[in-house]
């Protein structure tokens, strides 16, 4: 119970962000896998624009693959809910921004050009740590 | 009394592994080399500076302020964990192309990396393109930072002619910023005029 209380409990960090901004695109899905955007549900389609904010989810056996415009690399694995709370690029400075929480499932990194930036400019939430990202390849697994 | 505890120790093995915890999975960078980290940066935890995780092919159970890598080894992953790293997209491949002083006009060495970019974009699914244009240091800064932006722009035209999809290129000029080659002011080197191209 305890853990389950835990999971629900950090919806409230919603930016708002430039519609337009396109942070991302997807290279590969596969399974049960979509998007969640505003409410409404994206198909992954190879080559969609990911925008701050969007939720990646999967069920069975699905998969989404994502590459951001910081050149930080996402594998998403199944039964998974990855929300991109925000992400920020300049890219003439090449810093940024850049927050993503793990609700459960697994996460795949390799972090690019907003983690060098600045110390902790890339965090990873899940339902019991916050982590600053400081240059590097990981896995993150939340069990249900 | 005595029923409700029975009760209660059966059921504990089962809230453990629905418990079983938020962890994380230090790898090696893609280079091979150990330099990588993340830190527990909770605000509660006091240390402002966060709690350091370090070392490659290590564990971590992600409760508390104190964190505790376990090694686990290259050969510790998990099945699920290599499939959820081979299924990460390709690293971003870059190319290099060079021009003719103070013009848009590629340089004749450079004409074959069109088609060599081509061949690369059509093998990549979901590919998308950063064009970032540069100057020698020949003539005043602004003045570059405008040429700069024109080569990233007429290489993303001959793109575009050859059907790239113009929605997945994006174009940055950034004059003598940057040099390759670092020069004095005032100095002509082909190896700075150029524009580099991350594909994604």
């Amino acid at each position: 119970m305890k853990c389950a209380l835990l999971v629900t409990f950090s919806l409230l960090a919603m930016t708002a962000q430039p519609a337009w901004a396109d942070i991302g695109r997807v290279k590969k899905s596969a399974g049960i896998a979509s998007i969640e955007r505003k409410g409404a549900r994206v198909n992954p389609a190879v080559g969609t624009a990911l925008l701050p904010g969007d939720v990646l989810v999967t069920g069975k056996g699905g998969q989404i693959a994502v590459s951001f415009a910081d050149n930080t690399r996402f594998s998403v694995g199944p039964n998974s809910r990855i929300a991109v709370d925000k992400f920020d690029f300049d890219r003439t400075t090449r810093s940024g921004t850049f927050e993503t929480r793990v609700e459960r499932g697994s996460l795949g990194v390799v972090s690019g050009q907003i983690a060098k930036s600045r110390r902790d400019a890339m965090k990873v939430r899940t339902p019991t740590s916050l982590l600053g990202v400081r240059g590097t390849r990981f896995i993150i697994s939340v069990p249900e | 009394m005595m029923r409700a505890g029975g009760i209660s120790i059966a059921l504990l093995p089962l809230m453990l592994a629905g418990c079983a915890g938020p962890s994380l999975l230090l790898l090696d960078n893609e280079d091979g080399s150990t330099e990588g980290a993340l830190a527990v940066i909770d605000e509660g935890c006091g240390n402002p500076d966060g709690s350091t995780i370090a070392g490659s092919f290590t564990r971590t159970k992600l409760s508390g302020c104190a964190p505790r890598p376990k090694g686990v080894g290259q050969g510790g992953l998990k099945p699920d964990e290599r499939s959820l790293i081979n299924d990460l997209p390709p690293p971003p491949a870059r190319f290099t192309m060079y021009f003719i002083p103070d013009t848009t006009v590629l340089a004749p060495g450079s004409e074959g990396m069109i088609n060599a970019l081509a061949e690369h974009f059509k093998a990549r699914p979901g590919a998308e393109l950063e064009i970032i244009g540069y100057t020698d240091t020949v003539g005043k800064a602004e003045y570059n930072l405008t040429l700069s932006q024109k080569r990233a722009d007429e290489i993303k035209e001959r793109l575009v002619e050859l059907g790239f999809p113009p929605e997945v290129i994006t174009t940055t000029g950034r004059g003598e910023t940057e040099l390759r080659f670092p020069t004095p002011d005032e100095t002509e080197n082909g190896g700075n005029r150029r524009v580099e191209i991350i594909v994604r």
